[in-house]
C-alpha cells in the first residue's frame, strides 16, 4: 500500500514536471501564431484583435496557471487553429477526443498483432529443435527488427496497396461511417508497426523459454515423469509469460512512437498528424495537452504494468 | 518533339477558352454550358455526389475572414459578391444584375437581381447588402475585414439604400480596379456573428457541416438563382493529407477530382485511364526572390547575372513537366489585356557567359555564397530550389537551400524580410495591378525590398488613371521596369495539373483559385 | 580485484554474429566514408534525359526524378547518417557518464530528481521529443545532433548509473575509499573502466537507435537539406514515385535495414563475448 501511493506520487510530480516543461518550451518557440491563423493576407488590425481574443497579451505566468487549473477542472482549453463550427474555438477536449480513437485503435491493433503472432511464433521457435529454422527465424527477426517503421510503412504500401491491390493506399474510412472498412484499413499501418515488435517479442520469449528449460525445476518435472508437453505449456510458457508481459509493457512507448510516424505514412486521421500539425501551426494550447496526455499514458501503462507484476508475483511485494 | 506537341495542345486550349469568353462577354450571364472538359456527346445527368480533395484545411468560414486562397476556392459555392469573377477572368453580375460607375470613379450604383436567395430561405435586400459592405470596410465597427475596402484607406466610405433594388457605394478614391474588391460576399443582415458557424450565402451551394483535418460537405442550393446549375446534390471537400495520398486515393476511386497533382503524379494517372487530366494556367507566380536590401543582391548587376544564370525551361521541364509558363515581371500572361512579354530580356535558356561577365562587372569573379530560403511544406518551391542550385553553381554562385516551416518563413521571410534569396509564390487575384502595387518601395507586402521612385511615381500614375488603354500602358511600362532592374528573378506560372474523373464533366477551369462545382455533373450512361 | 578489462585480447573469442556485424557495418562505414570524398556521380548533378531510370550498370541503383545517381547519394546520406549519429552517441554516451557515475555513486536526492527526469523522458516517445525540441530550436543539422543528444542521455544515464550503484560498495572500492583516494578517482579511474563491457553494448543499441531516429527526423522534412542527401529525405521523397520508381523508395530504405542490421549483429556479437 505504502508503495502505491508513492508511485502515485511520483506519477503525478513527473506529470507536473512535463507540464511545466510543456508550457515553458513553448513560450519561447519563435513564430506568431496569429500571424500563421490569418495567412498572408491578413489586415493588422484584424490580426491586433485576435491576438486580444486569444489572450496572447496576458503574462505566461498567469496564462500557466489558468491553463493549469483549466485542466484540473477537466478544461483543456481551445485550439489556435480549429474552430468548432468556425465560430467557437474548438475545445482541445473534442478536437483530441475526435482523434484519438483513431490513434489508440491503431496501437490496439498493433498490440493484437503483436501478441497473436510473436507468441506462437516465440513458442514454436523455442520448441523445435531444427537448427536450420533456428537460423533462419534468428536472421528474419534480426532483421525485422533493423527496418524502421516507416520504411515498413512505405513497403506494406508498395506491396499490399499497389502490387496486390489488398487496400487503397491513402483510402482511409472513418470510424463513424464505417467501423469495419475502417479495422479493414487500419490493419496494414498497424502490421507496420507491429512487425519490428512481433520479431523483438518472438526473440524474447524464446530467448525466456530456453533458459525456464535449463532450470532446476524443469528437470525435476521431468524426473517425476511429466510429459513434455505438460512441462511445455504448464510450466515453462507459464513462467516465460512473466517477463514478456513485463516486456510488452516495456514497448507500449514505442508502439504510441511507431503509430505515430506510422500515420504520417498512411495518411490516418490519428493524434499523430495532429500533434505534427499543431506544432508547425504553433497551436500551442493542443501541442501542451496532447504531450501531457502522451506522457501520462506511457507512465501510467508502466504503473500498471508494475502493479501487475506485484499481483502476479507476490514475491516481489515483499520487497 | 514532345514539347512542341505540348506547347500547341497548350495554345489551342487557351484559343478555346478566349473563343469560349466570347460568347458571354458583355452580356453578365454565365449559362454555365461553355466547359473546358466538355466531353462531346455527353449529356449531364442531375444528381449524384462528388468528393474533391483539397491540400489545406479551412482557416474560416466566415466569408469575409477566410484568408487562405485554399479556403476562398470553397467557400466560392457557398458565398456570392455582387459581382463573381467567370472562368475567363471577367466580372459578371451576381447579386447585383447591372452596375454603373461614375465618371469620377467615386460613385457605384448596384441593381440586385430580382429573387436571389439566401441558403435560409429569405430573399437579398438592400439592406443585407449594405451591411455586408458595411462590414467589410469597417464602417460597422471599425475593423476592415478586406483592406482594399478598408474605409480608412479611401475604399467604401458610405452605403446608401437609393430603393429597395438599388444600393449606391461612395468610394473615398478613383480607382479602376476596386470593383473586383466587390466580389466580397453578400450575408443576411446581422448575421456577422454566427457567419462562421452556420455560413448563409447565395450560391450554388448550401453549407452542411465541417470536420477539422477531414474536410466540409456541401449540399444543392435548390433555389440558386441560375436556372439548371447546379447539377450535383452533394459536394465532399475531403483534405488529402499530401499529394503522395491524394495520387492513391484517386486511383482508389475514394476522390473524383482533385486539382493540386505535381507532374509525375499527372504522367501515372494519365496511364490508368479512369481520369483525365489537364494543366491550366494557376495564378500562382513563382520566382526566386531576391532580397534588394542584403548584400551582394543590393548590386543590380549581381541581380541581373543571377536572371542569366537560371535557365526556366530546364526548371519546367524538372518540376513542371513542361507545362508551367514562363514569366520575367509581376504580371500574369492571362491578363492579357495588360500582360508585356519580357522574356526575350534574359531569355529562357540560362547564358551563363553573359551570366558570368556581370558577375565581374560586380566585383564577384568567383562568385558568392547564396543561402536561399524555402518554406519546406511546399515540395514544388522544393524542387525548384534544388534545380536553382545546381544552375547557380553552374556560374560559381554557391547556394544553399535553407528548409524553413510555413510559419517561420513567413514570419521571418515574408513579413520580417530577414533573408537574403527565397523560393516561394505569390498568388494573385482578377486584378491587374495586384502584382505591381507590391513593388512599390513603402508597401507593406514589398518583402523584396524594391525601392525605386521612378517605378513609384509610375505606379502612382497608373493607379489614377481611369482610362483603361493608357493604365495598361503604365502596367506595360511598370512590368518592363521591374524586370529590366531585376527586382526579382521571376521564373514561372505553373500550370494546376486537375484530375477529373470520367464519368465527370463539366469542371472549368478558372484563372483565379477557385473550384466552380456549379457546372459539374455525371455524364448519363 | 574486480575484473578490469572485461574485453582481453587473448580471450576475445570471434563469433558468427561478430563477423557478419563487422563485415555489414564495415562496407556501409566504408562506403559512407568514401561518400565524403568520392562518388561514382555527382550527388547533385541533374540530368533530364536519366529521369528515373532503373538500376542498371551505368547506375545500380537507378536515378531519381531529377535524373541523379541514387548509389551516390545513397553513399552520400550513408555518411552523413553515420557522422550524425556517432556524434549524437558520443554527446550523449559521455553526458550519461558523467550524469550517471554522480547520481548512482552519490545517490540521495540528486538521484531521485534525475531519475524522475529521466523515467519522463524516457516514457515519451523520443521521435515526438526531438521534434519538439526541434521546433524551439529551429531546423538544421546541428540543431538536430543537439536535441538528439538530449534525448539520449537518459537512456546512457540509466546503465551507467545501474552499474555505479553495483560497483559502489564493492570490496575494492570500499577499500580503496578507505586509503584516501579522491572522490574524483573513484569515479573514473577506479570505477569507470569497469562497466565499458556493459556500457558498449548500450553504445551499439544508442547507435542503433540514433540511425533510426536521425531516417526518422529526415524523413518528416527535419535536419539535412537538400539538395544535400540524407537517407530518411529520399525515402519520403521517393514515396510519390512508388508506382513509378519503386527502387528509388528501395534504395535508402534497404542502406537504412543494412546498416542497423549490421551494428545490431555487431553488439549481439560483443555481447556473446562477454558472455563466454
Amino acid at each position: 500500500m505504502k508503495y502505491l501511493v508513492k508511485k502515485v506520487i511520483t506519477l503525478i510530480m513527473t506529470l507536473f514536471l512535463v507540464s511545466v516543461a510543456a508550457f515553458l518550451a513553448f513560450q519561447i518557440i519563435p513564430g506568431d501564431v496569429v500571424a500563421s491563423i490569418l495567412g498572408m493576407e491578413a489586415t493588422p488590425e484584424r490580426e491586433e484583435q485576435l491576438r486580444e481574443e486569444l489572450g496572447l497579451n496576458d503574462p505566461p505566468v498567469e496564462r500557466y496557471f489558468n491553463w493549469m487549473t483549466g485542466v484540473l477542472r477537466g478544461d483543456l482549453g481551445v485550439s489556435y487553429r480549429y474552430s468548432k463550427n468556425m465560430n467557437e474555438m474548438m475545445p482541445v477536449a473534442e478536437l483530441i477526443g475526435d482523434k484519438l480513437p483513431v490513434t489508440l485503435m491503431l496501437a490496439f491493433v498493433s498490440l493484437i498483432l503483436i501478441i497473436v503472432i510473436s507468441i506462437p511464433l516465440g513458442v514454436w521457435w523455442a520448441k523445435s529443435g531444427s537448427h536450420v529454422l533456428d537460423a533462419v527465424l534468428g536472421v528474419a527477426t534480426q532483421t525485422a527488427m533493423a527496418v524502421p517503421s516507416f520504411f515498413l510503412g512505405i513497403l506494406v504500401t508498395y506491396l499490399f496497396g499497389i502490387v496486390l491491390k489488398l487496400f487503397t493506399p491513402g483510402g482511409y474510412v472513418s470510424y463513424r461511417e464505417d467501423f469495419a472498412g475502417f479495422l479493414g484499413y487500419l490493419l496494414f499501418p498497424a502490421l507496420s508497426v507491429a512487425i519490428p515488435k512481433i520479431a523483438m517479442t518472438a526473440r524474447f520469449l524464446r530467448n525466456s523459454m530456453l533458459t525456464e528449460f535449463g532450470s532446476d525445476y524443469v528437470r525435476t518435472a521431468y524426473s517425476k515423469g511429466c510429459s513434455r508437453r505438460r512441462v511445455m505449456y504448464r510450466h515453462v510458457l507459464k513462467n516465460s509469460m512473466m517477463p514478456v508481459v513485463t516486456f510488452l509493457g516495456m514497448i507500449i512507448a514505442e508502439i504510441v512512437a511507431g503509430s505515430i510516424v506510422v500515420e504520417q505514412v498512411f495518411g490516418l486521421p490519428g493524434i499523430g498528424r495532429l500533434l505534427i500539425s499543431s506544432i508547425n501551426n504553433r497551436d500551442l494550447p493542443v501541442v501542451e495537452i496532447l504531450i501531457l496526455y502522451i506522457t501520462f499514458v506511457v507512465i501510467f501503462v508502466y504503473f500498471l504494468v508494475d502493479i501487475l507484476y506485484r499481483v502476479i508475483d507476490p514475491r516481489i511485494s515483499e520487497v | 518533339m514532345k514539347k512542341k506537341l505540348l506547347s500547341l495542345f497548350f495554345a489551342a486550349l487557351l484559343t478555346m477558352a478566349v473563343l469560349g469568353g466570347c460568347g458571354t462577354d458583355g452580356t453578365g450571364e454565365s449559362s454555365g454550358n461553355n466547359s473546358s472538359n466538355d466531353l462531346s456527346g455527353s449529356e449531364p445527368a442531375y444528381g449524384g455526389s462528388v468528393v474533391v480533395g483539397i491540400q489545406q484545411d479551412i482557416d474560416s468560414l466566415d466569408p469575409h475572414k477566410a484568408t487562405s486562397a485554399g479556403t476562398k476556392e470553397i467557400l466560392f459555392n457557398i458565398f456570392e459578391g455582387l459581382v463573381k469573377p467567370d472562368e475567363n477572368g471577367n466580372l459578371i453580375n451576381a447579386v447585383a444584375s447591372d452596375h454603373t460607375i461614375s465618371q469620377d470613379g467615386l460613385v457605384y450604383t448596384f441593381t440586385l437581381r430580382d429573387n436571389v436567395k439566401f441558403h435560409n430561405g429569405s430573399t437579398v435586400t438592400a439592406e443585407d447588402v449594405k451591411y455586408s459592405l458595411e462590414r467589410v470596410s469597417g464602417i460597422l465597427d471599425g475593423t476592415a475585414l478586406i483592406s482594399t475596402l478598408s474605409s480608412a484607406k479611401g475604399g467604401i466610405q458610405k452605403v446608401d439604400i437609393l430603393d429597395e433594388k438599388t444600393v449606391q457605394v461612395t468610394v473615398g478614391s478613383a480607382n479602376t480596379e476596386l470593383i473586383y474588391s466587390f466580389v466580397a460576399a453578400i450575408i443576411p443582415k446581422g448575421s456577422g456573428e454566427e457567419a462562421a458557424a452556420s455560413p448563409v450565402g447565395t450560391g450554388p451551394f448550401s453549407y452542411v457541416s465541417y470536420k477539422p483535418q477531414e474536410g466540409i460537405v456541401l449540399a444543392k442550393n435548390p433555389e440558386y438563382w441560375q436556372a439548371g446549375l447546379p447539377y450535383l446534390d452533394e459536394v465532399n471537400f475531403k483534405i488529402v493529407g499530401s499529394a503522395e495520398t491524394a495520387l492513391m486515393e484517386l486511383q482508389g476511386g475514394t476522390i473524383g477530382i482533385y486539382a493540386y497533382l505535381t507532374d509525375s503524379q499527372a504522367q501515372v494517372l494519365k496511364s490508368g485511364g479512369n481520369f483525365s487530366v489537364e494543366a491550366s494556367p494557376s495564378n500562382v507566380v513563382q520566382a526566386l526572390f531576391l532580397n534588394n536590401a542584403e548584400k551582394p543582391l543590393d548590386n543590380v548587376k549581381v541581380r541581373q547575372a543571377i536572371c542569366y544564370a537560371l535557365d526556366k525551361e530546364e526548371i519546367d521541364d524538372f518540376v513542371g513537366g513542361g507545362t508551367g509558363a514562363y514569366i520575367s515581371s509581376a504580371m500574369l500572361p492571362t491578363l492579357t489585356d495588360y500582360y508585356v512579354d519580357l522574356n526575350a530580356t534574359y531569355g529562357n535558356k540560362a547564358n551563363q557567359e553573359k551570366a558570368k561577365e556581370l558577375l565581374k562587372e560586380a566585383g564577384y569573379p568567383d562568385g558568392f555564397d547564396l543561402t536561399i530560403t524555402i518554406p519546406s511544406n511546399y515540395e514544388f518551391h522544393m524542387q525548384t530550389g534544388q534545380v536553382v542550385v545546381e544552375q547557380l553553381k553552374a556560374v560559381g554562385i554557391n547556394a544553399t537551400i535553407q528548409a524553413v516551416d510555413w510559419n517561420t518563413w513567413y514570419n521571418d521571410a515574408y513579413v520580417g524580410r530577414k533573408y537574403t534569396a527565397t523560393i516561394s509564390g505569390i498568388t494573385c487575384d482578377l486584378t491587374p495591378g495586384y502584382l505591381l502595387n507590391r513593388f512599390q518601395a513603402a508597401s507593406n507586402k514589398n518583402f523584396i525590398n524594391y525601392a525605386n521612385t521612378q517605378y513609384d511615381e509610375l505606379y502612382l500614375k497608373a493607379q489614377a488613371e481611369l482610362d483603361l488603354k493608357k493604365k495598361a500602358d503604365y502596367y506595360k511600362q511598370l512590368q518592363t521596369l521591374l524586370c529590366d532592374e531585376a527586382g526579382t528573378a521571376f521564373l514561372q506560372v505553373p500550370a494546376n495539373m486537375t484530375a477529373i474523373s470520367k464519368d465527370l464533366a463539366g469542371y472549368k477551369f478558372y484563372p483565379v483559385y477557385v473550384q466552380d462545382m456549379s457546372t459539374v455533373y455525371y455524364v448519363k450512361k | 580485484m574486480g575484473r578490469k578489462y572485461s574485453v582481453k585480447i587473448h580471450n576475445f573469442k570471434w563469433n558468427k554474429y561478430l563477423a557478419a556485424g563487422l563485415v555489414m557495418t564495415g562496407i556501409a562505414v566504408l562506403l559512407g566514408i568514401l561518400g565524403f570524398f568520392w562518388t561514382p556521380y555527382s550527388t547533385t548533378a541533374m540530368n533530364a534525359a536519366e529521369k528515373f531510370s532503373p538500376p542498371s550498370l551505368r547506375h545500380i541503383f537507378g536515378t531519381d526524378n531529377f535524373g541523379r545517381d541514387i548509389f551516390s547519394r545513397v553513399m552520400q546520406g550513408l555518411g552523413t547518417s553515420i557522422v550524425i549519429s556517432s556524434l549524437v552517441v558520443l554527446c550523449s554516451g559521455a553526458a550519461g557518464i558523467l550524469i550517471g557515475a554522480l547520481t548512482g555513486y552519490i545517490g540521495g536526492v540528486l538521484d531521485e530528481v534525475v531519475m524522475r527526469i529521466t523515467d519522463a523522458v524516457n516514457g515519451f516517445p523520443s521521435i515526438l521529443l526531438t521534434l519538439v525540441i526541434i521546433s524551439i530550436l529551429g531546423n538544421g543539422k546541428q540543431n538536430v545532433i543537439i536535441s538528439m543528444s538530449i534525448v539520449f542521455i537518459p537512456s546512457f544515464v540509466r546503465i551507467v548509473r545501474s552499474e555505479y550503484l553495483r560497483l559502489r560498495d564493492a570490496d575494492y572500492i570500499s577499500r580503496a575509499r578507505l586509503m584516501g583516494v579522491s572522490r574524483i578517482r573513484i569515479l573514473f579511474v577506479h570505477i569507470l573502466p569497469n562497466i565499458f563491457s556493459v556500457f558498449w553494448v548500450s553504445v551499439m543499441i544508442g547507435f542503433n537507435n540514433a540511425i533510426l531516429a536521425e531516417s526518422g527526423m529526415s524523413y518528416l522534412g527535419i535536419g539535412v537539406q537538400p539538395p544535400d542527401a540524407s537517407l530518411g529525405k529520399m525515402l519520403s521523397d521517393a514515396q510519390g514515385y512508388l508506382q513509378r520508381a519503386p527502387w528509388y523508395a528501395l534504395a535508402p530504405g534497404l542502406t537504412i535495414v543494412w546498416l542497423v542490421l549490421g551494428f545490431s549483429l555487431f553488439g549481439e556479437g560483443i555481447r556473446r563475448t562477454n558472455e563466454s
